[in-house]
């Protein structure tokens, strides 16, 4: 919405009193004065331990072995605390864990979540048959059809592991299509098992609840 | 404390301008100031070292001299002639090293040092804070007292010079300073990012370089898109659909990953030693991080030397333009053993105020200068048409109070308390350096202020956080509420 040029007393009002911009371009920054009041609501965010915890279960992993960045340091413990919602208060002095996820949050839980699934599936792809979590198909080869059974039987079983619930038609399909490539060409077995993991497990029902 | 600024027409006309900046003007007017996408040649960089504990500025750059003080030198925190030193054409003279410092190993940093490399840009401001709490005053530091609408001058420098940036406002510190400001209308890309762990920071802006056997760019790609597509759908978005915490957070996660990885910051910021990477993580050894780890020699054990890597790296490489640093409390400890700083930073000063201060300071400016030497050394960007990072930065040592200027009849130690008197360090080549806004007064120790128009000083002034804020939002081209600026400090562009 266009706003006429003010005065300058009147633009001095306006510093002290409110902000606002025209447009919503994603690469800029503004005051934003014209999101509406949001609703109340009881919507928490899942930080590191519980994130951890339910990560660990959900994939059968010991949470010390779900990400170590690197191969070094533990990612959710300690080198991505903080956006994961946590805080130090001996070193740092960080009495309080952020009030909201901060910037670099999505990114981390990208990256932590597809760890996590990459090192599940290396195990499952280690012990073959006695796969624990990926065991809908052979994750050595090709990844199934989309349609095929075995690709749903996957996705179904992650959204139960993940999610605690059976994933409803259209989000069978729309997960199920990650086995092929924008081509339509089958993806490898395993890259399917990691990316429908890591659809589902950084979905926003899997961090908040 | 009095200040009687007048906000005259041509300071209205300057608001106007600037709330042409702040997107209040349509940006077809021609009398706005572009700021939506700020050209890289008018970004200005603010690196904040928070000194934490309460760094005394009479036991640094306004010493008192024992002469001056007359007969209240054997009860006021002053200096013989002997420890204070005033380089040649210097306006500062500060504490030398001490003769003693008892347990703790003698400082290899002399404040004169300092002076005399970077007096040129180094400014000194006296002034009262406004609480002796540590937390409270930490904000008020950062906030100037609230006199921006409660905006941290971090996020005023981000949202001035930071649109765009993948990540305009980073901190390191602790405490009180790695608060966010109160103004809850500055967005979230604005604020601080809080970074704990500086070596491998670098590896949580993008969401599989460097993970092992990860998907393809392309199959994340898709699998983005089919998680957008499942919680734009789902059953639960629904229920929650003006939740505003989930909001702002599928908001970020539509704009921030795409432009941190586009960015491609992993292999720039990563600053652990390279030796100790397996290469199946497929990192990159960039020549201007291993460059950064020869210059900051205890990168590896001591925190605030990572700190500064990895501010440097991220306002050279574009990602800020904002960077937060912060000691600990607890000193570090080299690979020999020598412990360098004192447990509980400056605040060690309520058990040994003279050597605490005096280790606190050594260290702080010795910190400062390797980043200082950092950014005279490279141009930003990598450009050379856009000159070196120095010329359009500037740093501020912040901390949150004084300490006591009284001290026992005669005691060469003793302990201190929190003071409401205090002043700031500045340096920058955008102020008028090589100078002292404002003076000590010799009958109390207290620091007394300035003219901000002249910069001549008055012992009748009082300044406060407000215009410490004030000088740095000047400096950075920041325009305030309250319409105050400080030409006797600032250098007219």
């Amino acid at each position: 919405m266009r706003r006429p040029q003010r005065s300058p007393t009147i633009l001095l009002c306006g510093l002290l009193g409110c902000a606002g911009g025209a447009g919503d371009s994603p690469s800029e920054l503004r005051v934003r004065t014209d999101e509406p009041a949001a609703a109340p609501s009881d919507l928490q965010w899942k930080r590191y331990a519980a994130f951890e915890s339910d990560l660990a279960r959900a994939l059968a992993l010991p949470r010390e072995e779900l990400c170590r960045e690197l191969g070094s340091e533990p990612c959710i413990r300690k080198v991505h605390l903080v956006p994961l919602g946590g805080n130090e208060p001996l070193f740092t002095g960080m009495y309080e864990p952020s009030a909201e996820p901060l910037a670099t949050t999505p990114t981390v839980v990208d990256r932590v979540v597809l760890t996590a699934c990459s090192n599940r599936v290396a195990r499952d792809r280690a012990v073959g048959a006695d796969a624990l979590v990926f065991a809908a198909f052979p994750l050595d080869g090709a990844a199934p059809r989309p349609d095929d059974a075995s690709a749903r039987a996957l996705v179904a079983a992650l959204f139960r592991r993940l999610l605690a619930r059976d994933p409803t038609d259209s989000e069978l399909e729309v997960i199920a299509a990650l086995a092929a490539d924008r081509d339509g060409q089958p993806v490898s077995a395993a890259e399917f098992a990691k990316l429908a993991c890591f659809a589902i497990g950084t979905s926003a029902e899997f961090l908040f609840f | 404390m009095t200040r009687s600024f007048s906000v005259g027409r041509r300071e209205l006309l300057k608001l106007g301008l600037a709330a042409g900046a702040l997107g209040l003007v349509p940006r077809e007017s021609g009398a706005q100031t572009a700021w939506s996408a700020p050209d890289a040649r008018a970004r200005k960089l603010l690196f904040v070292v928070c000194a934490h504990g309460g760094a005394s500025i009479v036991d640094s750059f306004l010493p008192l001299l024992d002469h001056e003080a007359g007969s209240a030198a054997a009860t006021l925190n002053c200096f013989p002639e002997r420890l204070i030193a005033q380089p040649p054409g210097s306006a500062f003279r500060c504490v030398t090293l001490l003769d003693s410092y008892q347990a703790y190993p003698r400082p290899s940093y002399p404040i004169a040092r300092f002076v005399a490399q970077h007096g040129r840009d180094l400014v000194v401001v006296g002034h009262d804070v406004g609480s002796v709490n540590h937390l409270v005053g930490q904000a008020r530091a950062l906030n100037g007292a609230g006199t921006d609408r409660g905006r941290t001058i971090m996020e005023s420098a981000a949202l001035r010079h930071g649109a765009g940036l993948p990540l305009p406002n980073c901190n390191m510190a602790i405490d009180g300073y790695v608060q966010h400001g109160t103004d809850a209308s500055v967005p979230v890309a604005a604020r601080h990012e809080i970074v704990m762990t500086p070596l491998l920071f670098g590896a949580g802006t993008h969401g599989f370089h460097a993970v092992p056997e990860a998907p393809s760019a392309a199959g994340i790609a898709r699998a983005r898109r089919a998680r957008e597509q499942v919680d734009r759908d789902s059953a639960f978005r629904q229920a929650f659909s003006r939740d505003g915490r989930l909001n702002a957070y599928l908001r970020a996660r539509q704009e921030v990953p795409s432009r941190l990885e586009a960015a491609q910051l992993v292999d720039k910021l990563l600053l652990v030693d390279p030796q100790r990477v397996d290469r199946r993580y497929g990192l990159a050894r960039d020549p201007l991080a291993l460059t950064v780890r020869a210059q900051l020699p205890h990168i590896d054990s001591d925190r605030i030397q990572a700190q500064i890597g990895l501010a440097f790296l991220l306002a050279h490489h574009g990602a800020s333009n904002a960077l937060t640093l912060g000691f600990g409390t607890e000193p570090a400890v080299r690979p020999s053993g020598a412990i360098v700083g004192v447990p509980l930073g400056f605040d060690f000063a309520h058990s040994l105020h003279r050597v605490s201060q005096a280790l606190m300071w050594s260290r702080t400016l010795e910190v400062v200068d390797l980043l200082i030497a950092l950014l005279k050394s490279h141009d930003y960007l990598g450009d050379p048409a856009l000159g070196r990072m120095w010329d359009r930065s500037l740093v501020y040592i912040a901390t949150e109070f004084g300490r006591d200027k009284a001290r026992p009849g005669g005691a060469e130690s003793w302990g201190s308390g929190h003071d409401l008197n205090n002043g700031s360090v500045l340096i920058s080549p955008l102020l008028k350096g090589n100078a002292v806004y404002g003076g000590v007064s010799p009958r109390t120790g207290q620091t007394y202020g300035f003219d901000p128009q002249t910069g001549r000083p008055d012992p009748n002034r009082k300044m406060s956080e407000r215009d410490v804020y004030g000088i740095i939002a000047h400096a950075l081209d920041i325009a305030l509420p309250s319409g105050l600026r400080y030409p006797g400090v600032v250098r007219a562009v």
